[in-house]
């Protein structure tokens, strides 16, 4: 009886034994993580990114047949995964009830991840943008060719009246311009020498032939600091005094 | 003197009369934009797109002198970037930007060609698409420019083709004041579904019917507001307008570079081509004039001293119109000339800045393709994690 008895025990251990052993073979499965979720590489077609063909239509092609692994109500689950290696049985058992696929579980393990990766190349992508726009800015400065329209945004922004005198007197610290209605008078005689050093070779002193945006450009010209800056107005002033661009290049060359 | 003697100069003065008619009335239309005079709610906003214009360049360019590539395809940029400015100024839109290609991140596109523009005469083609694919417009715009359209006193912030640009800001607020603001934010919606289809077509291709016939889109159903999936498509999206500002930045600097040389180039060009037109028009006048009366002096019959001191007249008067219409010709070809040397200065000074704006273009667009790419990928990877379901390889649509 007694040899029975150990013949049954040997029997529920070798099978107990078993049953572990293949337990923990499947769970050693699941939890190994899938490689294909890192970063995809990319390859560049040129082009906007989610264009289709250039030429001004917009694209009316299909939208295709109906996928069959569609989600049924559009509203994805978003329960954040927090699984971790090593979880014990219960937990994969319970992970295996969940997520319908081999992938979704795959997924789950390494979804906070690809959620990272995804946050964080939008950060960096706005950083290459605020570069690229620092960079624009910068060469939008040193090449600071104005249109009409900035020239128009500058004199509003002056607020001068262009029937009436150009008040530099503020800038240019000669009080007894105060009240000198003739505007065109002022320049010869209130101009330091620093700001008569800022006038081009080709620009008169006392303002001859000038009209009102001229007589703004001139006043614009004197007062900026940077001696790029001053050359792309002087230039707008010569220009619209209607002298030729090589004549412009030699004069300011000068 | 017989009744032919009469009728046969008479028929010929009856002929050349409407000829001489040299005097011609323009009329220079002035379209002032029509403005917002209150801000608008979000609903009636719709993002915009201009693309980047067809210049039309000719095949056989030798054959058009007088249309400079170069200069065209300027245009085909500065054109769309003038009306992105008017459309902004209206106050009747959203966001305007101009698109170097195709976008679905949009709710109106606007395409265009340029048919003719000398500074005197322009002519564009416009169509409009919302991104439903219904069409708003497809019309021909043109304008004849005035001298004052150029002068320096006007009010600088104007184009001299100004009015050209306000008649289509102006039809595109009319057409968009027939929609009511439900209306509009489902154009918007379906532009978000179409964004978020062309990232994720497996997933979202089936939130969108195209109807057979129309070609036009319609919702069937829509994600819940706070869907995270659409959520992230919304930051994509996001960095797609992000792009596009800075595309923009870049083509300001074209537009702000070329529009004074470009404006000069009009001014000189129109004037060139009025003279131009009005010489040849005159020449061929006179040529007509002249071989009309050299036929009426071969017509006069008669023995009388009168027919044959009108045969005389006819005839010397045809000839001297005809040799005077060939010299008016002659000259016309001086502004033709003219015409063409203004052009071909001012297409080289436009291809060196057109170059360095493309290449941009194509720098930026080429890596943020990449980063486009990358996250077409990781968002079908986070759906799958996150709803578990595994999406088949989406086919290009």
């Amino acid at each position: 009886m007694s040899a029975f008895k150990s013949y049954f025990l040997v029997l529920f251990l070798l099978l107990s034994g078993c049953a572990t052993q293949q337990m923990s073979g499947s769970s050693q499965g699941k939890q190994s993580p899938s490689s294909s979720g890192g970063m995809p590489s990319s390859s560049s077609s040129g082009g906007m990114p989610s264009s289709s063909s250039s030429g001004g239509m917009p694209s009316s092609s299909s939208s295709g047949g109906m996928p069959s692994s569609s989600s049924s109500g559009g509203m994805p689950s978003s329960s954040e995964s927090t699984n971790q290696e090593g979880q014990n049985g219960n937990q994969s058992n319970k992970d295996e009830n969940t997520m319908p696929t081999q992938a979704g579980i795959s997924g789950q393990q390494t979804g906070q991840s690809a959620s990272s990766i995804f946050n964080e190349s939008l950060g960096d992508f706005d950083k290459e943008m605020a570069g690229e726009r620092d960079i624009i800015a910068a060469s939008n400065q040193g090449n600071s060719s104005m249109t009409a329209q900035e020239i128009a945004d500058m004199e509003s922004i002056m607020g001068a009246d262009l029937d009436g005198p150009i008040d530099i007197s503020g800038d240019f610290g000669n009080d007894e311009s105060e009240g000198n209605n003739d505007s065109e008078e002022e320049f010869t005689g209130e101009m330091s020498e620093e700001e008569i050093s800022r006038l081009p070779s080709c620009v008169d002193k006392d303002g001859s032939g000038e009209d009102k945006i001229a007589r703004q450009l001139r006043v614009f010209a004197i007062k900026e600091d940077d001696p790029n800056i001053r050359n792309e107005i002087w230039k707008q002033y010569l220009k619209h005094m209607g002298i030729g661009q090589s004549q412009i290049e030699e004069c300011l060359s000068k | 003197m017989s009744i032919k003697n009469i009728i046969a100069p008479t028929f010929f003065i009856c002929l050349i009369l409407p000829l001489l008619s040299f005097s011609e009335t323009i009329k220079y239309d002035k379209v002032k934009l029509k403005r917002a005079e209150i801000e608008l709610i979000e609903d009636r906003l719709l993002d915009v797109g201009i693309f980047i214009f067809d210049p039309n360049i000719p095949e056989d360019i030798e054959d058009n002198p007088l249309v400079f590539p170069e200069i065209r395809k300027a245009e085909a940029r500065y054109i769309p970037y003038h009306l992105k400015n008017t459309l902004e100024e209206s106050g009747f839109w959203g966001g305007v930007w101009v698109l170097p290609d195709n976008t679905k991140a949009m709710d109106l596109n606007v395409s265009g060609r340029i048919i003719k523009s000398n500074g005197y005469d322009v002519s564009i083609k416009i169509g409009v698409w919302d991104i439903s694919g219904k069409q708003w417009l497809d019309k021909a715009y043109k304008a004849r420019v005035g001298q004052s359209s150029y002068s320096k006193r006007r009010d600088l912030t104007q184009d001299p083709y100004q009015s050209l640009f306000n008649e289509i800001a102006n039809d595109l607020q009319k057409i968009k004041s027939i929609y009511l603001s439900k209306q509009l934010k489902r154009i918007s919606e379906i532009g978000d579904l179409r964004f978020a289809s062309d990232l994720i077509p497996s997933v979202f291709n089936n939130y969108l019917v195209q109807d057979n016939k129309t070609n036009i889109y319609k919702i069937s159903r829509l994600p819940a507001d706070d869907d995270p999936i659409m959520q992230r498509i919304g930051d994509v999206k996001e960095r797609e307008l992000l792009l596009l500002d800075t595309l923009n930045e870049y083509y300001a600097q074209l537009y702000r570079e070329i529009s004074v040389p470009y404006e000069e180039w009009r001014k000189s060009n129109r004037q060139n081509a009025i003279n131009y037109e009005e010489l040849k028009r005159s020449a061929r006048k006179r040529q007509i004039l002249g071989a009309v009366a050299i036929l009426g002096g071969i017509m006069v019959d008669g023995d009388s001293n009168a027919s044959g001191y009108a045969q005389q007249g006819l005839m010397i008067g045809g000839i001297q119109a005809v040799q005077s219409g060939f010299a008016k010709s002659s000259e016309a070809k001086i502004y033709k000339e003219s015409m063409k040397e203004g052009g071909d200065s001012f297409d080289s000074e436009a291809e060196g800045l057109l170059i360095e704006v493309e290449g941009q273009t194509l720098r930026l667009t080429g890596n943020a393709q990449e980063m486009f790419l990358e996250w077409k990928r990781l968002l079908k990877q986070i759906y799958t994690e996150e709803t578990g379901i595994n999406l088949k390889e989406d086919s290009a649509q």
